[in-house]
């Protein structure tokens, strides 16, 4: 069992991090993990403007559990996983997007074979690609959401841009120039994307710019609640400065899901992390979140994540 | 008489070009954009700075004019990469001998336009800081002078070939509204650069040919691939138009191109295949009928044979599974 706590700024702090905890000599870019851990590679690269990216190509010997802690470092992370399980020839891909201010867990079980490429974009730099009209409201649309959204599956014009991060062309002065290439062109589809997914919303979206400010504010009372019931919908509506009506129908549309459900479905996210990490106890775990019996955390736990066999 | 006008590119930005090129077709320039009239022709000019690295002007138009482009400043330091193709189907007639051109903005060079005909250019300037960080320095200094050499020396130019014009396609493709223009035809432009270098880097073993037999393989392998819906020319009738025996074409086609007539031609539709596929707005039939294939097993079967799955499963397949190259 490898578990990585990280909260890198760039890559190369990774896989620094990575080879102490494996055990492994560090060299320059590409590290070998060793045998008991998994076969296969980690390995970094740096690119222009400050950006880099992270490597991982492995099939998994034992569990790895590699977890991102919050950290102030202005850059987004572009995440390409793919995770293969050899016994069942399942595959889980997932294109995500987040700030460094965020948490992630990305967890590899043994005999799965792990496929990724995190680009580390500094904010500087993806602001000065959002400059347009449209780009502005990409980056509301990333605020609105914490900063972190999920895109789905990996589909074939991700997979033809991450190619050459696996399998480099046959010429050496020409590698950093095809990165970065392939780098600019995966946050361009991701962007994209992102935008994509916007423009029906964008038409429903009259709420102003102050208004998404409060119902910020209100997400932030929210997630902030994790650990008790949350506050009423007439008390947040007072913090919000809304008519609790108002408040329950802009908060749907900012967000896509109700108060509630936005509430719940943080505290299981935090949930999931304390398994994972501390290996705290269901009963732990349930009681730090406010829980009187186990049974029902475990049953709303269970409908949250469906593949979730909890140890 | 045909009307020359001659422009002369002696900085990084196209600024200057764009608004000489407006006050030579009598029109107004609109936010980088010049629209011909009528009276001049048809089509548009578009040119996009990015800021001190690069600059882009791209073309679609058709002329009664010609235009030519120079360079000839000694004291600039930059690199112009220019792109021209004719996209008439049928033109049977040679027009410019050499689509693809990389020189240095010191070297003194010129490219001719072709006129009456519908054109796509598009001409990019890098600054010289662009090669220096993107490339080590054996790719961009020694790679590039023994390229500019022996362009000099023994007219050997790069020829068009398909990944140029994907690329080509695509830039041409991305519309003045689009709301990531200038990031889309950015990384378009640096994709163009990357073939290029690729190309240069490239050790030429190749025996050299007179200048005007490549003007011959560049149009046959121009009328080859322009249009994919009819059946190709075959060997014979290639032969007889260019006044050239069907050995020799054969086995110089291969030589240059580095594939059988044939063979290039079905790679290149597959190719053209799978990009309309990429783009998902049409179905597998209509995919198979614009590359020319009437029945669809066929199509599935060819395609299979050259990127190893099924049209169909293509949006499914695995990232490792990559069409042979």
């Amino acid at each position: 069992m490898l578990r990585l706590k990280h909260s890198a700024a760039c890559p190369a702090s990774l896989t620094l991090h990575l080879c102490k905890k494996a055990n492994v000599p560090h060299s320059d870019s590409s590290i070998q993990l060793p045998p008991d851990i998994a076969s296969g590679v980690a390995a970094c690269r740096q690119l222009r403007n400050g950006s880099g990216v992270l490597l991982l190509d492995f099939s998994a010997h034992t569990e790895i559990v590699i977890q991102r802690k919050k950290a102030r470092h202005p850059v987004y992370i572009l995440r390409f996983e793919q995770i293969e399980t050899s016994t069942d020839n399942q595959t889980r891909s997932s294109v995500s997007i987040s700030y460094a201010t965020t948490d992630w867990t990305l967890t590899a079980a043994e005999k799965q074979s792990v496929k990724c490429v995190h680009l580390f974009v500094p904010k500087k730099l993806f602001h000065l690609l959002l400059q347009s009209a449209e780009g502005t409201t990409v980056k509301n649309f990333l605020l609105q959401n914490s900063n972190q959204i999920e895109l789905g599956a990996l589909n074939v014009s991700y997979k033809k841009l991450l190619r050459p991060f696996f399998e480099l062309p046959n010429c050496e002065g020409l590698n950093n120039l095809v990165l970065q290439n392939r780098m600019m062109l995966l946050t361009e589809k991701l962007i994209e994307d992102v935008f994509g997914r916007l423009k029906p919303m964008r038409q429903l979206l009259k709420v102003s710019a102050d208004e998404v400010r409060r119902l910020c504010h209100v997400e932030s009372i929210l997630k902030a609640a994790h650990h008790r019931p949350p506050p009423t919908i007439d008390v947040l509506a007072i913090e919000a400065a809304m008519s609790p009506s108002k408040l329950k129908q802009r908060f749907k549309m900012v967000y896509g899901i109700s108060l509630y459900q936005y509430y719940q479905r943080h505290r299981m996210e935090k949930a999931r992390l304390m398994l994972l990490s501390r290996n705290a106890s269901v009963p732990q775990v349930a009681k730090e979140l406010g829980f009187i019996y186990p049974r029902t955390f475990l049953k709303v736990y269970t409908r949250y994540f469906e593949d979730a066999v909890i140890k | 008489m045909i009307e020359k006008v001659v422009l002369n590119i002696s900085q990084l930005s196209f600024e200057k070009t764009a608004v000489e090129i407006a006050a030579a077709v009598g029109a107004k320039m609109n936010r980088g954009c010049i629209a011909i009239p009528p009276s001049c022709g048809a089509g548009r000019f578009s040119f996009i700075d990015f800021s001190e690295y690069a600059s882009v002007i791209r073309g679609e138009f058709f002329t009664e004019q010609q235009f030519i482009f120079t360079t000839n400043s000694p004291r600039s330091n930059f690199y112009t990469l220019v792109l021209t193709e004719h996209t008439d189907k049928g033109l049977e007639r040679v027009c410019d001998p050499v689509s693809v051109q990389l020189f240095h903005s010191a070297m003194s060079n010129s490219v001719a336009c072709c006129y009456q005909t519908n054109m796509r250019l598009l001409m990019i300037n890098f600054d010289q800081t662009v090669l220096r960080e993107y490339l080590l320095p054996q790719v961009s200094e020694s790679c590039l002078n023994g390229y500019f050499s022996r362009m000099r020396k023994d007219h050997l130019y790069t020829l068009m070939h398909h990944k140029f014009r994907d690329l080509l396609e695509d830039i041409f493709s991305i519309g003045s509204t689009d709301p990531f223009r200038d990031l889309k035809i950015f990384n378009r432009v640096m994709l163009l650069l990357e073939v290029m270098m690729l190309k240069v880097n490239e050790q030429p073993a190749k025996p050299r040919y007179p200048h005007k037999q490549l003007d011959i393989f560049q149009a046959i392998e121009s009328s080859l691939v322009k249009d994919f819906s009819r059946p190709p020319p075959t060997i014979e009738q290639l032969s007889l138009q260019y006044d050239i025996s069907a050995t020799h074409l054969k086995k110089r086609f291969k030589e240059v191109y580095g594939l059988p007539i044939y063979e290039y031609y079905q790679k290149s539709r597959m190719c053209f295949a799978k990009r309309l596929i990429e783009t998902r707005q049409l179905s597998m039939k209509e995919v198979g009928m614009q590359v020319g294939y009437v029945n669809l097993s066929h199509f599935a079967a060819a395609f299979k044979k050259e990127f190893g799955v099924l049209p169909s499963r293509f949006h499914h397949s695995d990232w490792s599974a990559e069409p042979r190259n």
